[in-house]
């Protein structure tokens, strides 16, 4: 967990183990509060509150037994560490809410990494689930989602390296200052 | 080495102590980014860092690591020494900075050839 890229990654893929359907991601930089939050929603089979409590505890994962869950871990550790917070939400059959803001100037916050690359990548891989991605910054706002993208890149499927790559330039483009 | 050999050697101070006379340290790895120990440390690897927050133990169990070294005087966190008693892990610690411990254990390694 290098940079924020990989922290995306590991919540992507646990929203798609709770079988999610939609996931939406929401990306605001604020150069005047110095912030970066990210929120990511999922409509997964999502989990008790007495689970959900201890979800960012390594030792407490759904992996079974003598298992270890280091992903929120992390991600809450790596926030914290930069003055930022995390929180997470969730309610049976109806999905999970994870919310982290990372103080951007802090000289230990982790670089973006490859944001467009993993967002690119994930949406192109999993077509049957509907992304949205919302960008924010002081001076712009982008939005992306995955029925707009099929539209577009009509007839090459999501998963065709060509629109893949596509995509990812598309998100360079709008999210960069 | 076992752990209780490099205790003898270095004179690191003991946070926590489990099954030191017979465990075993294979290697030594120096890292402050726990994802890099969880993808790169090797099992029964003397792990020497800063970091003391109370994921180095969860760290240390998924990876079998022998021990964790503390440089710099750094003390485990409440929770951290909680969980190194919980779950059975060795803590150290020394006054030295991670590249003064790496080139002292290096000095011991190269005199044992």
């Amino acid at each position: 967990m290098r940079d924020i890229a990989s922290h995306l990654l590991d919540l992507f893929q646990n929203a798609i183990t709770a079988k999610a359907t939609r996931i939406e991601l929401s990306i605001t930089e604020n150069s005047i509060n110095q912030t970066l939050t990210i929120i990511c929603k999922d409509n997964g089979k999502g989990m008790e509150s007495e689970l959900c409590q201890q979800a960012d505890e390594p030792f407490i994962t759904t992996k079974g037994e003598n298992s270890v869950g280091l992903g929120l871990a992390l991600l809450k550790q790596n926030a914290e560490m930069t003055g930022g917070k995390f929180d997470i939400q969730s309610s049976t059959g109806k999905g999970t809410t994870v919310t982290v803001q990372f103080i951007s100037t802090h000289l230990d916050c982790k670089p973006l990494g490859d944001i467009a690359g993993t967002l690119a990548l994930t949406i192109g891989t999993n077509s049957t689930i509907d992304f949205s991605f919302h960008y924010q910054s002081n001076t712009s706002e982008f939005n992306l989602t995955t029925p707009q993208l099929k539209k577009a890149l009509t007839p090459l499927p999501l998963h065709h390296p060509q629109a893949i790559s596509l995509i990812k330039e598309l998100i360079i483009s709008n999210i960069s200052d | 080495m076992t752990i209780s050999e490099l205790i003898q050697l270095t004179g690191f101070k003991i946070w926590h102590k489990q099954d030191i006379d017979t465990r075993e340290i294979a290697g030594f790895y120096a890292s402050d980014l726990l994802s890099d120990v969880f993808s790169s440390a090797q099992e029964n690897t003397g792990w020497i860092t800063v970091q003391t927050h109370p994921n180095v133990i969860a760290v240390a169990v998924a990876r079998h690591l022998s021990c964790i070294i503390f440089s710099k005087g750094l003390s485990p966190e409440e929770k951290t020494l909680q969980w190194a008693i919980d779950k059975g892990i060795t803590l150290l610690g020394s006054d030295e900075s991670t590249f003064e411990i790496c080139a002292k254990i290096t000095r011991i390694i190269d005199n044992a050839k």
